[in-house]
């Protein structure tokens, strides 16, 4: 075979259609990732509300038991409570909010996208939360000067935490909301040549 | 420019210039689920470069120059991620028109396969009609060196072609 009878085979391809897009695997492909989406939110706000409500109880239960009264550890307790009870309201909303979405394809993109972001917003709230439980924990080990080796011990802890939580937050929830984001712009293109 | 007309655009391209993408891709993949990604991978880079075009060139060969461009960056992606294949998604969305495919345009693919990354670039853009000046503009090499590829890679094909008959396929 010569060259140019290769290439009328070639041309002779162009007048066909090569291709056709799957819908249903596309939607099912979707619908996975939004599950998979709201699935990491929901984790996430139990452990914070879990923790913070466990944060809580100790604090209070030691002072109860202890019958001690202190300033720091009080205003630990009442934060943390509060805290949780944000985190509540955040995920009702979450949850009110995930009905809005139409049950198309990008639809579907669009509220795991919107599950995303709030773990990423969550995330990035949790560095708050983190420093205010740093700093008056801290406080509460103090009385003292001369004690300053404890506060500094907690601090490290802290800090070290503080780093654990910020890579966290870039590879696990940063990431998964850019990769959603360019699903999105795959479907989106993907939809357009969808009559291929 | 707005998004609708970048839209309207970026449609009226792929219309046009499908295509390339299906013989781009069905070039640098073997794989069903690979030219699934790829594709993709290309169509979002059309899209973005919509409002890069300045009319310098014709559309086909930005389009081309696009496609060629990720299939490389893809292939090499590709060979670095070898081992972390996401094996949850392995239904595949694009399937093959079910149309019977002809033998030798399947032949004609393998043997598009088999060469390496510029000869392949080169192949296709030269099956497609372009011309030596648009191939050399489009893969970054000379014209002469075009020229002098293009008839090996002839050749070849010439030569494997013979091959192939010669075993009764």
């Amino acid at each position: 075979m010569e060259f140019d009878e290769m290439k009328k085979i070639w041309d002779e391809q162009s007048q066909k259609a090569l291709y056709a897009l799957d819908e249903e695997a596309l939607h099912n492909r979707v619908i996975q990732r939004k599950n998979k989406a709201a699935a990491v939110a929901g984790r996430s706000e139990q452990l914070m509300m879990g923790s913070l409500v466990f944060c809580t109880l100790v604090i209070l239960g030691a002072s109860l038991i202890k019958s001690d009264f202190q300033l720091f550890p009080s205003l630990l307790a009442v934060i943390t409570m509060v805290l949780a009870g944000v985190i509540y309201l955040r995920r009702q909303q979450r949850l009110n909010h995930q009905n809005t979405f139409d049950k198309s394809i990008l639809g579907d993109m669009n509220a795991a996208i919107a599950h995303a972001d709030f773990q990423v917003r969550l995330s990035a709230m949790g560095k708050w939360i983190y420093l205010v439980v740093a700093l008056l924990s801290i406080a509460s080990v103090v009385d003292e000067w001369a004690e300053w080796y404890k506060g500094a011990l907690l601090l490290l802890f802290f800090v070290a935490g503080y780093f654990g939580a910020r890579w966290e937050h870039k590879t696990f929830y940063v990431s998964q909301k850019q990769k959603l984001e360019h699903m999105r712009e795959k479907l989106i293109s993907l939809k357009d040549g969808a009559s291929v | 420019m707005t998004e609708v007309q970048q839209k309207q655009i970026f449609e009226s391209w792929l219309e046009t210039h499908k295509g390339i993408l299906f013989k781009v891709v069905r070039s640098y993949c073997e794989q069903e689920e690979d030219r699934e990604d790829l594709f993709q991978e290309i169509a979002v880079n059309v899209w973005k470069s919509v409002s890069n075009f300045r009319n310098d060139c014709a559309v086909s060969t930005w389009v081309y120059r696009i496609a060629l461009n990720q299939a490389l960056k893809w292939k090499l992606k590709k060979s670095r991620d070898q081992n972390k294949a996401d094996n949850g998604e392995v239904v595949r969305i694009l399937q093959p028109a079910e149309e019977k495919p002809d033998q030798r345009l399947e032949w004609l693919y393998g043997q598009i396969q088999q060469l390496d990354e510029i000869d392949r670039s080169l192949c296709l853009l030269l099956l497609d009609g372009f011309s030596y000046k648009e191939i050399a503009s489009i893969v970054g090499i000379s014209e002469n060196y075009v020229g002098v590829k293009i008839n090996r890679i002839k050749k070849h094909l010439t030569e494997q072609s013979k091959k192939m008959l010669n075993n009764g396929i």
